[in-house]
């Protein structure tokens, strides 16, 4: 069982729930939850170096466009449905890293 | 949040960004047969039966609205980005140029002050100690470094080159001493002491076979220390820890060991189109058990376009370090201690690594330049993340072009204190655990078996009492409604 995708799974559940039924939820989850801590705390299956973010990088010429477009009301989710900014590719100990690598057998 | 600064037409909403048409050109009547465009005041009544809770502070740097009049980039991008994901790697033109450095001298190392040629590295400090007269010294810095600004085109150390698989592992010195002809297998150390006179002759010029790394950076941190840091490390992690390994648990037998790494600088540039989302209000709607939260947002074209120097991408040089499913094996914890200070990298020299195990490149840079690639596009997003925080809903990237303009690869050895547990699983199966220590900065990073019948029947306690509590609260909600 890959633990990483169960806790994101959760908490994609949870973050799409409304606050009041929160306390609940984790409490009728909370033999899971207690599970899938404690697995990543012995195993670090999820920990990785964070090359997007610690990676000595410098950033010079930057153009910026922002251009208003229209106001949406309403909206049931606190993020913004299909957003990819946090998206990351190159690692190697989550989803399909491992494709990225050319080995010659 | 001014609206009356906002331009050109707009496209409906749900149509593909991708299609988004350009905006007109500035001043241009906006009535080119799109929707108006909504101008809600920032004042706007909230909605019927709404009740504000929370009204979201300014933002502290919202991005500067174009000036009036300004020409306002188009939204729409180029679609070559959507269709392959890796357009980037274009290989570059020619043959990549391959830096030597001519310094290196193999045979004899002699101590600056006495000449004397049995020389190690001493971890207190760093530096290579004489061990007749004590006196320490260093190895120059590796000299293959750049303004990576300026970069362009692939250029790589000689020991980033590609490994040569039919050069011999087996090196014959001559030693300058005596005169001898001694063989240094270079799969064991690259050093060996000339029988005759008990000099230590080293190798230290590249060879073809990738036994040679560009640079080393000397451990710093002592084994008594890193022994200290993963009894720390498995001592937080004893409760479900499995008997057996509890048992045998001993930092004794850690290794001192050198793993060869890609070291790579990146010159490139990037540019990002898509669509954002601030948030502008955020309220509670309905009564009673039935209230809920909503938000209200406003939907921004957003373009980020930069250059960007990456510097010191760092990736195992090593088959079996780069096997990081986390199903079959725990390398990935030994990635989780990068990064290493490599500015303080040295160049090669085998005194550096005598008495600690070294692993042997055995990969090319062909077989990570997608994975590099990925990682650069990584930096770029979170590069361009960085510069748009505004859009604390997020962003929907719809095009990602990256294009690298230069890159330097070298090869370093870089120090990992390794504690390592070969767990036996009930069905015979094994599974390697590791606590790796960056032997630089002392980050620590581990995986420890753990006994699952206790684990399994304290989380079943934990959910019994969690179903009780649960349904008590959700029965308290009902009534209290
Ligand atoms: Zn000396
Ligand atoms: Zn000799």
């Amino acid at each position: 069982m890959d633990i990483s995708n169960l806790i994101n799974t959760l908490a994609y559940v949870a973050s799409d729930v409304d606050e009041s039924a929160l306390l609940p939820l984790v409490l009728l989850l909370s033999g899971f939850i207690f599970y899938g801590y404690m697995y990543t705390r012995y195993r670090n299956a999820d920990k990785r170096h964070k090359h997007e973010m610690e990676t000595t990088t410098i950033v010079a010429n930057l153009v910026s466009t922002d251009t208003y477009f229209k106001s949406r009301k309403g909206l049931k989710n606190a993020t913004m449905a299909g957003s990819n900014h946090k998206r990351v590719e190159g690692a190697l100990n989550v989803g399909s890293g491992n494709k990225l690598l050319d080995m010659v057998k | 949040m001014d609206k009356q600064s906002t331009h050109g037409a707009l496209p409906s909403q749900g149509e593909p960004v991708g299609a988004a048409p350009p905006p007109p050109p500035s001043g241009a009547p906006v009535n080119s047969g799109f929707a108006a465009p909504p101008q809600p005041s920032p004042m706007a009544p909230p909605p019927p039966g709404a009740i504000p809770v929370v009204q979201n502070n300014p933002p502290s740097s919202p991005p500067p609205p174009p000036p009036s009049g300004a020409p306002v980039k188009t939204a729409a991008m180029p679609d070559e980005a959507s269709n392959s994901p890796f357009s980037r790697f274009k290989p570059p033109e020619g043959q990549p140029h391959i830096f030597q450095d001519l310094g290196q001298k193999d045979g004899i190392t002699k101590c600056p002050s006495c000449g004397g040629s049995d020389i190690a590295l001493n971890i207190q400090t760093g530096l290579l100690r004489c061990n007749y007269c004590r006196h320490e010294f260093s190895e120059v810095s590796d000299g293959i470094d750049s303004d990576i600004s300026r970069l362009t085109g692939l250029r790589m150390g000689m020991g980033a080159s590609d490994i040569a698989y039919d050069a011999s592992d087996v090196v014959t010195l001559k030693c300058t001493a005596c005169g001898a002809e001694v063989v240094v297998d270079t799969n064991n150390a690259p050093q060996q002491r000339c029988h005759w006179c008990r000099n230590m002759l080293s190798l230290n010029q590249q060879i073809p076979n990738g036994a040679i790394p560009d640079a080393v950076m000397p451990f710093r941190v002592t084994k008594e220390q890193a022994q200290k840091l993963i009894e720390e490390f498995v001592g937080k992690r004893r409760f479900f820890a499995h008997p057996t390994f509890k048992k045998e648990f001993c930092t004794q037998n850690i290794m001192g060991v050198y793993l060869p790494y890609m070291v790579i600088d990146v010159n490139a540039r990037a540019e990002f189109r898509g669509e954002g989302e601030h948030e502008t209000r955020r309220y509670t709607v309905g009564s009673g058990n039935n209230r809920e939260t909503r938000h209200d947002a406003d939907a921004y074209w957003v373009g980020r376009d930069f250059d960007f120097y990456v510097d010191d991408l760092t990736i195992e040089a090593s088959g079996d370090r780069l096997d990081q499913q986390t199903t079959v094996n725990s390398n990935n914890v030994i990635n989780a201690i990068l990064p290493f200070p490599l500015k303080d990298t040295v160049r090669f020299n085998a005194n550096y690594i005598r008495g600690f195990t070294s692993e042997k490149r055995n990969v090319n840079r062909t077989a990570i330049e997608n994975l590099v690639s990925a990682q650069v596009r990584d930096i770029a997003r979170w590069q361009a993340w960085q510069n748009a925080t505004f859009y604390g809903r997020g962003i929907r990237w719809d095009a990602e072009n990256v294009t690298i303009k230069g890159e330097l690869w070298k090869t370093v050895y870089l120090p990992v204190w390794l504690y390592s547990y070969m767990e036996i699983k009930s069905g015979g199966k094994k599974f390697l655990h590791y606590v790796a220590v960056n032997a630089c900065t002392g980050k620590i990073m581990g995986s420890v078996p753990i006994h699952m019948p206790k684990l399994l029947a304290v989380s079943g306690v934990v959910q019994l009492i969690g179903t009780v509590l649960g349904v008590g609260a959700f029965l308290l909600l009902a009534l209290g409604g």
